[in-house]
This record gives C-alpha cells, sequence and structure tokens, in this order.
C-alpha cells in the first residue's frame, strides 16, 4: 500500500510514450496470453509511472469502534491486548472502481486480412493487458464475452487467481455467427448495478441504432463506457489487388467483388458508418477509440489511457470551475 | 467396323469440353473470408477471353491420344458373320403349365391366362420345342413335345396350342402346384434323357398363384440345373371374397347348423347376405345378413328350412362368385352300432362301457348295450335307432327325450365287444356273426369270462395259478404290473402304430390280467405280456374276426383306457369290419364317395348336379366322379341316398403368393424375355467372342502412346526452344 501511495503521490503530469514498443505479429508468437499482456504491461509501466486511474481506486484501512454484532473475525486483538479498546479492522482491499471488460467473439473477429494478425487476438491481448494492469491496482475486474448471446460472465472481484480465470476466459475460440451486442450489455447492466466502467471491445460492424439503446441504458445507470473497436487495415481501405469470391464469416454470405473496382464506394460507406458510431458517442458521452492490429498493442492502449486520462482531467477542471464560481457566487461581493 | 461399348464413345466428348471452356471464359475461384460484406457492392464478373489457340499441333496431338484411349474403350470390332436372326437362336424345351384349378374362375383370371397363354406361344423361338400342360389336382398334357424322331412344323403346333387352349375351361378342382411343377420337369427330363441335343428347360407357369395352392410342396423339388422357371400371375386386382362354409358336427346336421363366414383381407365390403334354399322346391328362405370385417371369420347358428333333405346357402355381397354357394344333404342312412354286451350302463364312469362309449361314438357309429344277444334276428329287441333329425343322438335305447323319425333299421352291428360270460346259445350267436365277417373283441379279464368264451376266443384259462406275484384272493391280480411285449406290428389292428413314433406299448401297465392259454397254432398272438403270456391274440372264425384281450382298458385292471392309444384302437378295430361302410355325405370336389353297404350289390344310377346321370355297376365300391359342386342323388331300386360336394376350402384363398417367395422355395425363377432382346444379348455375346479374338484395342491403345510420346517429345522441344530465345533475347 506504501508503495502504491508513494506511487500516486511521486508521478504527475502527462505520461511519456512508451519507450520499448512490441510488434503485434511479434508478441503474437508469444504463446500464452498472460505473458503477452505482462510483457506489455511491463513496457508501459517504463513510460508510465502512475496509474492513470489514480484517484478513482482509492484503497481505504480504517478503523471504527466495535458495536453488538459485529464480526468477531474482523476484531483488531493486538489493539485490544495493547489497548484494552475494542476497534473492528476495515479491509484495505476494498475498491471504488469497477471495470466491466466486454469482448465480442463473433466470427467476423477472426477476420485477420494480409498480415495474418487476428482481430480477436488483437482484442484479446489488449483486453488481457487492460485485465492485468487493471489488477495490479488492484482494482476489480470482470468480464463478458458474447456473440450473439453471453458465452462467459465473470464479474468484477479483486482476489488471488481471479485474473487467471479472466484470461482463460479470454481464450474461448469464437463460434458465434451474428453479432448482438444489445443481450449481454442490457444483461450487464441488469447485472451490475454499482457503478463502473465498460469497456467494450469490437469490431462493431452493425447499424449504429442497435447501439443506441444499450449504451444509453448503461449510461443512464451511471457507468462510464469506452468503445474500442479493433479494424484490420483492410477492412477500412479494401487494399486488396486481386478480385475475388468474398465470403462473409458470419452468414456465409458470398460476394463476387473487385477491389480495385469497388474500393472507392466501400471506404465512402464504411467511413459514413465510422462517423455515424462516432456521433452515437458524442451524443452518449462515450469514449470511442479505434485500433487497428497493425499498430504496437502497447501504443493503442497508451493512447486509450491517456485519452481517458485526458476526459478525466477536463470533467475534474469542469467541476473546480463549476464549484469555484458556486463558491464566489455564495461569497457574494 | 462396329463397337462392343458404344457408351464409352461419350467419353470423346470430354476432348472437346476442355476446349470450349479455354476459349470461353475464365472466372476467378479465389475466395476471401470476409468480415462482413456490409460494405461491400458485388461487382459485375470479370472474364477473361481467349480467341486464339497457341498451339493447334500440341492440342491435336492430345486430342487424338484421348480419342484413340476412348476408341480402345469402346472394344472395337470387324464382323466377320451375319447379324444374328430369329433362327440363329438356340432352341429351349418350354413347358406351359396352366391353371385350370377352380380359384381360375373369378373374375378376369381365365381371360388374363389366356392372354398370357397366346403372348407365351408368340414369343416362342422359331427353334423352341413346347409342351402344354393343364393342371388343377392332377396334371393333363394337352400338348406334348414333339418326338425325337421328327419336329411337327411350329406355326401348326401352335395353331394346335391355341385350338386346345379354347376348349380349355377352369374346372372345379383344387390346386395342385407342386405335383404340376413335378410333372412338368419329370416331362423336360425325359425328352433331355431321350433327345440328341442338350437344350435348355424352361417351365412357364400361368396362374393366380392362390396362396391355398400348396406351393410348400415346391421346396422339396429338386430342380436340374438347367431348368428356369417364369411365372405369370394373371390376376392383376385383389378382390373381395368371402366363403361360407357349413360346420358339421361329429353328432349330425342339427336344425340349426352353424355357418362360417370368412372374409379376405382388404378395404371393401363387410356386410354380406346369405340365404338357405331348399333345392327340391327351389323356394328361397328369408334372406339374413351378417357383418364380417375385413380379414376376420364370424360363425353364426341359423335355421335350416323346416322341410327337405338337400339344402344350399348362397353368399352375396363380395366380388367373388365362384365360391359362394355351399351344399348340404342329410344322409337317409342311421349310424352303425357297435354293441356292448355287458351288465354294466354306458354312462357310469365305474363301467368298461364308459369308455367305449366315449371312444367311438361319432357321426356315424353309436355304442349299444345289451345284457343278451340271443335274439339277434329280432334285432335284439331294440327299436330302430335311425339317424335323429332334430335332435343330438342318445346312446341308450329308449331314453327319455330322444325323438326319432322312421327310417330302416340299423340291426348288424360293425362290432360286438364283449364283457361278460355268456351261454351257449349266445355264444353260438356271436359265433355266426364272426362267421359272416363280424368283429368280436372279448375282454377276458376274469377267469368265468375265460372260461365261458374259450370256445369263441380260442384261449383256456390256466387252471393252475401259480404266479408268485399273486398278493390278493383275486384271480391275477400283480401287485407288480405287466408290460406289453412282443406287439405284431403286421396285424391289421395295430399296423397303423407300426411307425417308430406311435410303437411304444411299453407305457401302458396291465395289473390286473387273466393268464390264458392256447393253442398257438390255430390262435395268432398279436401281444404278450412280459411273462410270456398272450396278452392280446385272434381267432379267426369265418371271415370275421374274434379278438382275445387277457385284461381290459378299466383303470382298475389297465392304464390301456387311460391311455392315448385306447381310442385309435378302437376306431381301428371297427374299421376291420369288411362291412363297415360309413355314410358320406359331405365331400370336396374330387373326392371319392363310398357307397354304402346298403347298396352293395346293387347297380346304382347317380344323378350328377347338372342333370346327367351316371350308372355304376354293383363291383364298384366308391364313385369317383365328383367333379361338379352341388347334390349327387343316388338310386338303387326303392332305395335311394344322396350327398353334397362342395369345392375345396383351399381354392378360397385368393391372395397372390409373392414372387420371392417362390424364390425361398428353391424356384429357379427367370424373367423371360422378348424375341427382340433374345437377339440382342445373342448379338453381344458373338461379337464378344469376336472382339476377344480380335482384340482391335491393344493396337489403339498402343498408337495412343505412340502419340503421346510424339506430344511429351514435341512440348519439351518447344519448351526448350522457348527458353532458349528468350534467355537469348534476355543477353541482346
Amino acid at each position: 500500500m506504501t508503495n502504491t501511495m508513494q506511487d500516486k503521490t511521486k508521478t504527475a503530469g502527462e505520461p511519456s510514450a512508451p519507450r520499448l514498443s512490441f510488434d503485434p505479429a511479434t508478441l503474437m508468437k508469444l504463446k500464452s496470453l498472460e505473458l503477452r499482456a505482462r510483457a506489455i504491461v511491463e513496457g508501459m509501466s517504463l513510460g508510465l509511472h502512475r496509474s492513470p486511474f489514480h484517484g478513482y481506486s482509492v484503497e481505504f484501512s480504517d478503523y471504527r469502534p466495535y458495536s453488538v454484532g459485529d464480526d468477531l473475525r474482523y476484531l483488531d486483538w493486538r489493539l485490544l491486548a495493547r489497548m484494552d479498546r475494542r476497534y473492528i479492522k476495515r479491509f484495505e482491499d476494498e475498491t471504488n472502481l469497477r471495470c466491466y471488460l466486454a469482448l465480442d467473439l463473433s466470427r467476423s473477429m477472426l477476420y485477420a486480412g494480409p498480415r495474418q494478425i487476428a482481430k480477436i487476438d488483437y482484442a484479446r491481448i489488449l483486453l488481457a493487458t487492460l485485465a492485468f494492469f487493471l489488477a495490479r491496482q488492484r482494482d476489480a475486474v470482470g468480464l463478458v464475452t458474447f456473440d450473439e448471446q453471453i458465452r462467459d460472465l465473470i464479474p468484477p472481484r479483486f482476489r488471488p487467481g481471479h485474473l487467471r480465470r479472466l484470461l482463460v476466459a479470454l481464450e474461448r475460440n469464437p463460434a458465434g455467427t451474428g453479432t448482438n451486442i444489445r443481450a449481454p450489455l442490457e444483461r450487464l447492466a441488469l447485472t451490475f448495478r454499482k457503478r463502473g466502467m465498460v469497456v467494450l471491445v469490437s469490431d462493431f460492424l452493425l447499424s449504429p441504432e442497435d447501439l443506441r439503446r444499450p449504451l444509453a441504458t448503461l449510461r443512464a445507470l451511471g457507468h462510464e463506457v469506452a468503445l474500442i473497436r479493433v479494424l484490420d487495415r483492410t477492412e477500412k481501405t479494401l487494399e486488396l489487388e486481386e478480385p475475388a469470391i468474398f465470403v462473409d464469416l458470419e452468414s456465409r454470405r458470398d460476394l463476387y467483388v473487385d477491389p480495385v473496382a469497388g474500393q472507392r464506394d466501400y471506404r465512402k460507406r464504411f467511413a459514413q458508418h465510422a462517423a455515424g458510431l462516432q456521433i452515437l458517442c458524442q451524443e452518449l458521452g462515450i469514449d470511442w477509440h479505434e485500433v487497428f492490429t497493425d499498430e504496437p498493442l502497447e501504443r493503442s492502449l497508451h493512447r486509450f489511457i491517456s485519452r481517458r486520462r485526458w476526459i478525466r482531467s477536463i470533467a475534474d477542471n469542469t467541476h473546480d470551475l463549476s464549484m469555484a464560481s458556486e463558491f464566489a457566487e455564495a461569497a457574494g461581493p | 467396323m462396329s463397337f462392343l461399348a458404344i457408351a464409352f464413345g461419350l467419353g470423346s466428348l470430354a476432348v472437346g469440353l476442355p476446349i470450349i471452356f479455354h476459349l470461353i471464359r475464365r472466372s476467378p475461384q479465389r475466395r476471401i473470408d470476409f468480415s462482413s460484406l456490409r460494405f461491400l457492392q458485388p461487382s459485375p464478373p470479370r472474364l477473361t477471353r481467349r480467341n486464339r489457340i497457341e498451339d493447334w499441333l500440341l492440342l491435336l496431338l492430345r486430342g487424338t491420344a484421348i480419342v484413340l484411349v476412348t476408341l480402345a474403350f469402346m472394344r472395337p470390332l470387324i464382323r466377320d458373320a451375319a447379324l444374328v436372326t430369329e433362327d440363329d437362336l438356340a432352341g429351349r424345351r418350354v413347358v406351359i403349365l396352366i391353371d385350370t384349378s377352380a380359384s381360375m374362375r373369378q373374375p378376369e383370371a381365365w381371360a388374363n391366362a389366356q392372354a398370357a397363354f397366346r403372348e407365351q406361344l408368340a414369343g416362342l423361338r422359331p427353334r423352341d420345342d413346347f409342351a402344354v400342360v393343364a393342371f388343377d389336382s392332377t396334371t393333363r398334357v394337352i400338348i406334348p413335345f414333339d418326338e425325337p424322331t421328327g419336329r411337327s412344323p411350329p406355326m401348326e403346333k401352335r395353331d394346335l396350342a391355341k385350338a386346345a387352349l379354347d376348349e380349355l375351361a377352369p374346372t372345379w378342382f383344387e390346386t395342385d402346384v407342386g405335383n404340376a411343377f413335378s410333372q412338368a420337369v419329370e416331362l423336360l427330363e425325359s425328352q433331355r434323357s431321350a433327345g440328341p441335343e442338350q437344350v435348355d428347360g424352361y417351365i412357364v407357369l400361368i396362374s393366380d398363384l392362390q396362396s391355398g395352392a400348396s406351393f410348400e410342396a415346391l421346396a422339396g423339388i429338386e430342380w436340374p440345373a438347367a431348368v428356369r422357371v417364369d411365372v405369370r400371375c394373371v390376376v392383376k386386382k385383389q378382390r373381395i371374397n368371402a366363403v361360407p362354409k357349413i360346420m358339421v358336427e361329429p353328432g349330425g346336421i342339427g336344425a340349426r347348423p352353424r355357418i362360417r363366414i370368412a372374409r379376405s383381407d382388404g378395404a371393401g365390403a363387410e356386410t354380406f347376405s346369405l340365404v338357405w334354399q331348399e333345392q327340391a322346391s327351389e323356394q328361397a328362405a328369408e334372406r339374413f345378413a351378417i357383418d364380417v370385417p375385413a380379414g376376420s371369420m364370424r360363425t353364426i347358428e341359423k335355421e335350416l328350412p323346416a322341410s327337405g333333405q338337400c339344402f344350399q346357402l348362397a353368399l352375396s355381397g363380395d366380388e367373388v362368385d365362384f365360391d359362394n354357394i355351399v351344399y348340404l344333404a342329410r344322409p337317409t342312412i342311421g349310424k352303425q352300432i357297435v354293441l356292448f354286451v355287458g351288465d354294466e350302463g354306458l354312462d357310469d364312469p365305474a363301467a368298461l362301457g364308459y369308455f367305449l362309449k366315449r371312444a367311438i361314438s361319432s357321426a356315424h357309429f353309436q355304442v349299444m348295450q345289451v345284457s343278451n344277444v340271443a335274439n339277434w334276428e329280432a334285432g335284439f329287441g331294440l327299436e330302430p335307432i335311425p339317424l335323429p333329425l332334430h335332435s343330438q343322438p342318445t346312446s341308450a335305447v329308449g331314453e327319455e327325450g330322444a325323438t326319432f323319425s322312421n327310417g330302416p333299421v340299423v340291426s348288424r352291428p360293425a362290432l360286438v365287444v364283449v364283457a361278460k360270460p355268456l351261454p351257449d346259445e349266445q355264444r353260438r350267436v356271436l359265433a355266426d356273426y364272426a362267421a359272416s365277417g363280424g368283429i368280436v373283441l372279448v375282454c377276458v379279464n376274469r377267469p368265468d369270462v375265460a372260461a365261458s368264451l374259450a370256445s369263441l376266443t380260442g384261449a383256456v384259462p390256466e387252471s393252475n395259478n401259480q404266479d408268485a406275484d399273486t398278493k390278493t384272493t383275486d384271480v391275477g391280480f400283480h401287485s407288480k404290473y405287466r408290460l406289453l411285449i412282443d406287439v405284431d406290428m403286421t396285424h391289421p389292428w395295430l399296423a397303423p402304430f407300426a411307425s417308430p413314433q406311435f410303437s411304444n406299448f411299453t407305457k401302458i401297465r396291465f395289473w390286473r390280467t387273466c393268464p390264458v392259454r392256447g393253442n398257438e397254432h390255430d390262435l395268432r398272438v398279436i401281444a404278450r405280456f412280459d411273462d410270456e403270456r398272450p396278452a392280446m391274440w385272434e381267432n379267426p372264425i369265418g371271415t370275421g374276426r374274434v379278438i382275445g384281450l387277457a385284461s381290459s382298458w378299466h383303470p382298475d385292471d389297465s392304464q390301456l383306457g387311460l391311455s392315448s392309444k385306447f381310442v385309435p384302437l378302437m376306431k381301428r378295430l371297427v374299421e376291420l369290419n369288411p362291412e363297415r361302410r360309413p355314410v358320406v355325405n359331405d365331400l370336396v370336389v374330387g373326392e371319392s364317395w363310398p357307397i354304402p353297404t346298403k347298396f352293395a350289390g346293387k347297380k346304382i344310377v347317380i344323378t350328377r348336379p347338372d342333370g346327367t346321370l351316371e350308372e355304376c355297376s354293383a363291383e364298384v365300391t366308391e364313385y369317383r366322379k365328383t367333379e361338379l359342386p352341388g347334390i349327387y342323388r343316388v338310386q338303387a331300386g326303392d332305395d335311394s341316398e344322396r350327398f353334397a360336394v362342395n369345392p375345396a376350402a383351399s381354392e378360397s384363398k385368393l391372395e397372390p403368393v409373392p414372387l420371392d417367395q417362390l424364390k425361398s422355395w428353391g424356384v429357379p425363377m427367370e424373367a423371360g424375355s422378348s424375341i427382340a432382346q433374345e437377339i440382342r444379348t445373342q448379338q453381344f455375346l458373338n461379337d464378344q467372342a469376336v472382339e476377344s479374338r480380335q482384340r482391335i484395342w491393344k493396337w489403339l491403345i498402343v498408337a495412343a502412346l505412340i502419340v503421346l510420346t510424339i506430344e511429351s517429345w514435341l512440348a519439351a522441344w518447344q519448351q526448350r526452344r522457348r527458353r532458349l530465345e528468350s534467355t537469348s533475347g534476355a543477353h541482346s
């Protein structure tokens, strides 16, 4: 705890850029997801000396007087022996931040592109790293994996072995033939009543209007929501050379497409869709990130964390300003 | 030039397909798994067209090689003989079996059979020899095979067969397919052994294949290897058939006979109407209806018309008529008598006569008990015992409640059983009866009976009985039982028991025996006890027999009465009487009618159902021409009799037997083929022989290999040349 507190007090200002970066293709050679996540977190910590989530996870340790009915297991016997006073020990590992990680396991996430890095692998490492990072900060992390229905639902906890459980769930292979974000998010909203942060990782190849209602529900419940869109570069640009029969990974429908001929039209449609998603996020106050599988993972993660911190600082500043103005108005001329 | 396997010629078309595809278009075959087709628009296919073939010579060589291989697979041949004609087909011996049984009277069956017969005649090869055999319960050769010495002109013989067919018609006899096939095989085998050449035998069965036709007998036929059978079923549609049957009870026909209606399986009418009709009056009684579900039977009792002796029961409502009428005739002759001479009654379970009555009483025999046979000529002082008309027969004379009609007296018993000592006068009566052909069975179960009837049985009781096993005062009672040994199965009485499954008499134990002895030169000992004393013996007197039994069937004396052999032994004893000729008045078509004793020595005239008259001489004991169903009336002077003849019940089982079933019974089935098919087959066989001799395909394969070698060399040379050209071009 002491070290953590020292970190919190010692670091300040913008985090510096990571000094060591892993190429995703090299990273994929590591077999264990835990190893990958650990490698990235270690790399990030070289340039990041304080938690970007500092202030949210206030670790608290305190005593309160014993009252009849309290569990005697939590009575501080040493204090009782020394001072003859009955105090109840409050646990240190209570945390304020609950983070729900949600991963799309639909078959469209299997798309690998010419670089042979599947979106799902990239997303797994991204989430594993995030989980690892949060766990190091003693925050509670939960996980939801879904395709057209929820596959795994692990509530946020902070306890030994929980991280490993999350990593095992993340290893599950995609099997679904469709994506239905609405159902898992609604379930999430029903399950997790306590406010927290929801990080949703998917390719979001669905209509923005389908996302509106579940995201709005989450926001209404007070959750902070961040959407991370994982894409292969070719999905955005359609930079493929030869004409081919394109087969939909989810519906197995096929279509003959000449990429050269249809590239412009494709990019236009894709950009329109992405813009629609961004507008939706702006309207709902949701953090929106777009990462590509050819980017180093720690850079993507760093960008995500930095952006969150920036948003947070704006919010804090806004809050401070409003508080100051309220105080000035109250003090009067 | 001809080809054996022309279908392979289609393979040569494959030469053109690659060229066509090459010239027309090439569409992309690459497939990419993409995350979503949401933003993609289908592109028009970008096809490439190649209008020019770069190397004609190579293409030509490759095509030639394929064509040569295809031609080799087609197995070409050069015919060195003329095409096969009808006259070239090998001759066969064909037996056409045509079913003429009663079941062929069902609708359309005979017409279809005639058509099938004509079709079969038309399908015969010019060199075929054929015979036509009609069959029902017997077989009749209508058209025989040609003599081995010479052949009749084929067309003339066929015309003869067609004319014979026109004269054929279904009979009323039942079907015996097994016999028909046996005869056909025999006919073929006799021709095969007599003829100079070995030709195939072929049997064509034209029948309705009705299931009642004793097909099981086919399993026992040994089929020669060269015989094939083709079966033509002439019934195309299963029809609803209901068959009435009058159940004749052992006690005779009462006023309300039982009628059983059996209906075939299948959807259709289930209500049938029946009517009794008295033949003489031709006045029908009231109709009555009966519901019989598909595939089931129902039995009802229905009163006969009040008067008359001959009736017919007609059924209507089904689709098959030939078996809808059954005939019934009441006999005019009463039952024959079995006389039991003893003091005990016939209904006392402790008496001997009790067992005798139950063993022998039937529709034709009646057991009577008397104590005195002295007044033989006067009919033992008994009242006449004709067949009761409307009541069950009774065994006791003058029994109250029995109603009898007037009729002739039956005075001479078929069998006399004696179980008591008799005075001289009565012994003489029995001796005379036996001498005139009668059968007398004497139960010598007591010494007094043995002594009294010694003159009749020819055996006297042993006076000095020193049997060590004797434990009581009763003579011959043994605490240790006796068994039968040395049973003479050649005696007519025991001859039916000669089969090994019936010949075991050792299970019958005798506790009370009467030791007798006699002159064994005069007597014929049929069986002995295990102490070597006679147990059964015969004393022949005149034309008759006196049979002695040194015990009895009473349970106190032995197990004989309770043995399964007792009833057949007693029945057989009655049958030994040459005068016994029971009146049979219910026959199936084809069965012989035994002429009753009362007509013995008389010339009789029989009026058949179709009105024709037939005379039988006095010597005839059986009337065999029961070919038609109906009532047959017999007249001999003032005496008359009648009997009914009905179609066999098996002929009403019309469900066709599946052809697979015939195969399972070992019938070598082979469907017949037309002459055109035969010619094609023969031509193919000839071509095959020629082709295997010429083997042109080998040369074609060699040519293809040569072409492929040239093609390979040419392709390699061209490739080398192009490479050299490109290298030199690069250097320059």
